[in-house]
Order: structure tokens, then C-alpha cells, then sequence
């Protein structure tokens, strides 16, 4: 096992602008970390990269101990679940698993354990003279990740691999998944564009956009810190409001609406009145009927069972607020919308870099 | 009867018309061979005439040099099908899979040479072989027949590559294969059909070819099967039971061969249009 580091890695195809424009990255040895970001932002050309099947165009590789830019896939002994499982047509189930230990040159019998061990822990001990196409796509992806494991690679790679599940095996699949790492403690580098499934399986996470690292750490970091307007915006669900805000005698201000309390210093510092952005979840809106805070109209309400969502158009942009339980308030019903600004985060309205959160000491009511 | 019975039946009769048209020459050359003396014409409509004896087939196998022509076509045509199939495998694969200077302009000068006649290529094709020294030699009608075979070879497998996913080999290639080592455990294994395929038109291509084997070829003793067939056809009189014997005979590989491969024919033909 070994930590897998990226260090300026740049990549192109063609002659266009780069896919990858200097990734650094750290996978700690038995990490797992994932790998978030919209469609066509590189991610699975990161994956690419670290296993060998894309060359780079500058920057380091390493796994473990060696650098392994110039090293063919064969040889980074990693181990890579493809997003259609890619497992062999023509072969078995049985056959799929032991085709890398074969591969390598290793002694029948203890193929012959390894394979079994491997279909033990995954639960695919009856399905071992199955031919994929006779599989589920719940099984394929068990044989799949059994292809991964019985390697005991130096790291796993994992392109979207529950995309093409239904939404509950996906949720199965996915505690599956990180039983597994739980158990196996190999370091792992997992794609997806599912937030929630970043959320829920990542150690650490990297959020990625445009072939750039827009910010790494641990999942609840993430939430509660965003480095910009994309990462705050790209975690949680519904998304974090993104409204347009100013300072208005040194208070806060958004729309038709003056806040007397936490302002940070950042911001506070700003000599100028140019406008800035503020970010707030939709769980940190509270709907209320007294004329206080912003004015909203309400357009859509979406019950989710335990919480509510409730669209709301205020003079400062559409916004969406989580409600726990049912709403019983309805479409066009007039309301306000209250929030603590300690609970805000505040981004540049250019850069969209963020410039602090609400005055934590003066966090109240 | 509703309508659709009557569609039925009409397209059922027009296919008996063409399967008709296909059989009969196939039973009057049977019928024949079968034949004793050499009758060609007679009026009798019965399949297996009067009299009817294998005589015919005696007289080719054992009187003429039947099995030294036989012997020349499959030396030939094996040679051609192993050639044919092992170039158009690896070009193939080269077409489908990477991007190189002149890829485009390959693929295209191969369809075109599909454009013209046969009968074309023969004059240029026969001053290259003699340049080289092989014209009357069996080397050089087996690089004749494996040229005329291999474009349609070339495109047949570069189509079935590309329906296998790319991931199949990068799986391989990380699960610790070479590209080499991916391109014979993994892509060659799923393309069967095609090979088949390709297997069965290079062999075909030179089984039966006769055109370019009467140019090159005059040695008595290189004689293929169709140049021995046309020789038993003499200027004065024809022995019209041998020959027709002789043609079964001929057919009869290439009949065992495609019922052989049926299997592999059928999905092989309507490969290409699905994926996956
Ligand atoms: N072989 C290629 N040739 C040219 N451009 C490519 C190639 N592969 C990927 N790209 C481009 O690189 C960018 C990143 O692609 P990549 O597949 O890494 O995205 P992704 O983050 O995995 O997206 P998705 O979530 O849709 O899988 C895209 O803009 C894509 O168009
Ligand atoms: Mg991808």
C-alpha cells in the first residue's frame, strides 16, 4: 500500500487549452479520498493520469515511494473500477477475478484462494461460473470491484462506479464500498459528481472544476468552510443561496434588508461600498410571517417526507429554504425570510474567493 | 384468407422462387455427374437419371490429377486464409485503435481498390510479381489472392474492434497486461465472428478463384482446382460427367466450411451496427 501524490500535473489533449491545468493532489496512504466536480471538469482524466493509461504533459506522479510518470499501467500496480465495469465478456466470473493475478504469473492454487476469498467477502461465491452478461448490475459491480481487490494493489481507482445503479443499490453499494476500505484500509482515489456520495464516503475530498483543485479537506470542512462560490455552491442540497450583498453604514444589507449584527472584519475593512456576495443554506433560512427580514414570494413548494423544500422569489434573487416537516403554507403566500448572519459565508463578487463568515463570537440568536 | 396470411404466403412463394433459381443449376450439375457417358443434353426430367453410377467420380479422383490440384488449392487457400488473417488482425486493430499520419488516406485507398474489377488489377498485379520473379510460382498467387482479399478483411475487423470498448483493454493494461498482452487475451477472443468472417472470405477468395490463377500460373504441375476443372473442358469435346463431378467435389469443402461456421456467420454478419 502507498499514498498516491500529484504534484503540477498538467494535461492536454490535442492542441487545445489544458484538461488538467497543474493538479496537486495527496492521497495519504489507506486514505480515501474523493474526488468531486461537474461534468467534463477532468476528473476522470485525474484517474487517467495516476494510472497510466494517459501520459502528462508536466508535472510528477508518485505512488509510494516512485515516481511512475513514465511507467506503464502494468507496472503502477493500482487497481481501476471502470464506471461500465469493463469486466471481460468472454470470461467467468471466476476467470474476470483471477485474470490480473494470471496475468502476473501467479501459482494456480493460490489463485485459486485469493479468487475464493475475494468472491467470499463480495458475496458472489454462487455466481463464479456466470458469465457477466447472466449478472445484475448490482453483481457486475461486485465482480468488478472483486477484479479490484484480489490484487491487493498498492491503491484503487474508482471512475463513478455506482452511476449506473438505481438509487437503492446505489445507497447499498455505496456502504458497501466503504466497508470495504473500513476493512481493507487500501488507499483509495473515488470519482464521482455526486455530491451526497462524496459526502457520505469520503475521508478527505477534492473538489475539482475546470482542471483545477478548487479546494481539498474533510467533508464537514467543506460544508462549513468553503473555499469559494463553486465549492459552497457544489456541496449540499438543495444549494447554498448565493445573494447579492452590500455594506450599508458599516451593517450588513441585503436587498431591502439591513442586518444590525456580524459583519466580518474582512469585510468591514472593505473601504469601499462595492457589493460582495453572501452565501446561505437552505437550512439556515427560517420562513416566518412577521414583517421582518426579507420579503418572499413563495413559488413551489417540493415536500421530501421529513423536510419541505420552499422556492421563494425575494428582491434579491430566488432563493430555496428547507423546512423540517410538512410546509402549510402554500404557492403566492407572502413571507419573510430570517437568517443569522453568523450562519452566512461571504464570497467576493468577482473571484467568488471567500471572505470570511459571520462574526463567530458574536454567533447569537 | 385475412391479410397478413396472404403477405405471408406471397413473400414465402417469391423467397421459393429465388431459393429455385439458386438449387437448379446446383441439381442439373449433380444430376450430371451422375450420369453415364457424357450426356449432357437429354430429355428426361429425372433427377437421378437412368443408369446412374459414381463412374464420374472414380474416373476424376483416380484418373486425372484430381488430388494434385486439390492439394495446390489448399496449400493456396490455407496459406492465403492464415496470412490474410493474421495481417488484417493487426491492421485492423492498428486502423481501429490509434491515430497515425496517413490512417485516413490508408482507409480510403483500401475501399477504393474494392472499386475496381478484379480483371483491372490483374495486368499491374502480374508485372509486379514478375518484377520479383514469383509469376508461375505458388508464392506469388498466394500474395496475389491475399491482396485482393485483404481490404474487405481490413475494414471487416477495424468495424468489430471499434464495437469493443476501449475499456476493456485499459482494464486489462492496468490489471497488469501489456497493450500486446491486452490486444490477445482480451480484443482478438471477443472478435471471433469477425475472424471467422474474414477466415472464410480469404478462403473463398483463392478456393475458387480463376481469372488471376490462369495468368500466373501455367505450370501443369501448380495447377489450382478451378484451372484443373477448366482443363478437363478440351477444345473438342468436354467430358461433361467428370467435370461436373469435379466441380461437386470442389464445393464440397466449401459447403462443410460455412455449415461448420454458420453460427459464428450470422451474428458475425449483423455485428458492427450494435454496440457493447
Ligand atoms: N480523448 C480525449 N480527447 C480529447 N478531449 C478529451 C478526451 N478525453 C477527455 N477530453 C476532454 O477533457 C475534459 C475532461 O474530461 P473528463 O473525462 O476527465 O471529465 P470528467 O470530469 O470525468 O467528466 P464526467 O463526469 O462527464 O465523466 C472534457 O472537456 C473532455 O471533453
Ligand atoms: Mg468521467
Amino acid at each position: 500500500m502507498a499514498g498516491v501524490h500529484l504534484k503540477g500535473i498538467v494535461k492536454r489533449y490535442g492542441k487545445g487549452d489544458p484538461v488538467l491545468k497543474g493538479i496537486d493532489l495527496d492521497v495519504e496512504e489507506s486514505e480515501f479520498m474523493v474526488l468531486v466536480g461537474p461534468s467534463g471538469c477532468g476528473k476522470s482524466t485525474i484517474l487517467r493520469v495516476v494510472s497510466g493509461l494517459e501520459e502528462i504533459d508536466s508535472g510528477e506522479i508518485r505512488i509510494g515511494e516512485r515516481v511512475v510518470n513514465d511507467a506503464p499501467p502494468r507496472e503502477r500496480d493500482i487497481a481501476m473500477v471502470f464506471q461500465n465495469y469493463a469486466l471481460y465478456p468472454h470470461l467467468k466470473v471466476y476467470d474476470n477475478i483471477a485474470f490480473g493475478l494470471r496475468v502476473r504469473k501467479t501459482p494456480k492454487e493460490e489463485i485459486d484462494t485469493l479468487v475464493r476469498e475475494a468472491a467470499e467477502l463480495l458475496n458472489l461465491g454462487s455466481m463464479l461460473d456466470k458469465l457477466p452478461k447472466e449478472l445484475s448490475g448490482g453483481e457486475r459491480q461486485r465482480v468488478a470491484l472483486g477484479r479490484a481487490i484480489v490484487r491487493k494493489p498498492k491503491a484503487f481507482l474508482f471512475d463513478e462506479p455506482l452511476s449506473n445503479l438505481d438509487a437503492k443499490l446505489r445507497v447499498q453499494m455505496r456502504a458497501e464500498i466503504s466497508a470495504l476500505h473500513q476493512r481493507l484500509k487500501i488507499t483509495t482515489l473515488y470519482v464521482t459528481h455526486d455530491q451526497v456520495e462524496a459526502m457520505t464516503m469520503g475521508e478527505r475530498i477534492t473538489v475539482l472544476e475546470s482542471g483545477e483543485i478548487q479546494q481539498t479537506d474533510v467533508p464537514m470542512g467543506l460544508y462549513e468552510r468553503p473555499a469559494n462560490r463553486f465549492v459552497g455552491t457544489f456541496i449540499g442540497s438543495p444549494p447554498m443561496n448565493i445573494l447579492d450583498a452590500r455594506l450599508d453604514g458599516g451593517r450588513l444589507a441585503v436587498g431591502e434588508c439591513i442586518f444590525s449584527a456580524g459583519v466580518p472584519d474582512e469585510l468591514r475593512n472593505r473601504a469601499d461600498s462595492r457589493g460582495f456576495l453572501l452565501g446561505i443554506r437552505p437550512e439556515h433560512l427560517e420562513v416566518h410571517d412577521r414583517p421582518e427580514g426579507l420579503r418572499a414570494t413563495i413559488d413551489l413548494i417540493e415536500p421530501m417526507g421529513g423536510e419541505s423544500n420552499i422556492y421563494l422569489s425575494t428582491g434579491a434573487g430566488r432563493v430555496v429554504a428547507t423546512m423540517p416537516g410538512i410546509a402549510v403554507r402554500k404557492r403566492s403566500d407572502e413571507v419573510f425570510l430570517r437568517f443569522d448572519p453568523a450562519a452566512a459565508h461571504f464570497f467576493d463578487s468577482r473571484s467568488g474567493v471567500r471572505l470570511g463568515e459571520g462574526s463567530v463570537p458574536g454567533r447569537s440568536g | 384468407m385475412t391479410k397478413r396470411a396472404l403477405k405471408s404466403a406471397l413473400r414465402h412463394g417469391a423467397l421459393a422462387l429465388f431459393t429455385l433459381a439458386t438449387i437448379y443449376p446446383i441439381v442439373q450439375v449433380v444430376s450430371i455427374s451422375l450420369r453415364p457417358g457424357d450426356r449432357l443434353y437429354t430429355t428426361s426430367l429425372a433427377l437421378i437419371p437412368e443408369g446412374a453410377s459414381l463412374d464420374a467420380y472414380h474416373a476424376i479422383l483416380f484418373d486425372k490429377p484430381f488430388l494434385l490440384w486439390m492439394r495446390n488449392s489448399l496449400i493456396v487457400s490455407v496459406s492465403v486464409t492464415i496470412i490474410g488473417v493474421a495481417l488484417a488482425a493487426t491492421a485492423g486493430y492498428a486502423f481501429a485503435r490509434f491515430r497515425f499520419p496517413g490512417r485516413g488516406a490508408g482507409m480510403l485507398a483500401f475501399l477504393v481498390t474494392q472499386m475496381f474489377p478484379a480483371t483491372m488489377l490483374l495486368l499491374p498485379l502480374f508485372l509486379l510479381l514478375r518484377k520479383i520473379g514469383l509469376v508461375d510460382a505458388m508464392p506469388g498467387l498466394i500474395i496475389a489472392y491475399v491482396a485482393t482479399a485483404l481490404p474487405f478483411c481490413v475494414w471487416t475487423m477495424k468495424g468489430y474492434y471499434e464495437s469493443i470498448p476501449v475499456e476493456l483493454e485499459e482494464a486489462a493494461m492496468v490489471d497488469g497486461t501489456t497493450r500486446v498482452g491486452a490486444f490477445t487475451r482480451v480484443t482478438l477472443p471477443l472478435s471471433a465472428p469477425a475472424l471467422m468472417i474474414t477466415a472464410l472470405f480469404s478462403f473463398m477468395t483463392a478456393w475458387s478463384e480463376f481469372m488471376v490463377a490462369r495468368v500466373i500460373i501455367q505450370k501443369l504441375g501448380l495447377y489450382t482446382l478451378p484451372l484443373g476443372l477448366e482443363s478437363l473442358a478440351g477444345t473438342f469435346q468436354t467430358e461433361w460427367a467428370n467435370y461436373s463431378a469435379g466441380a461437386i467435389l470442389v464445393c464440397i469443402p466449401v459447403v462443410a466450411l460455412f455449415l461448420a461456421l454458420n453460427r459464428y456467420l450470422v451474428s458475425g454478419l449483423t455485428l458492427g451496427g450494435v454496440k457493447g
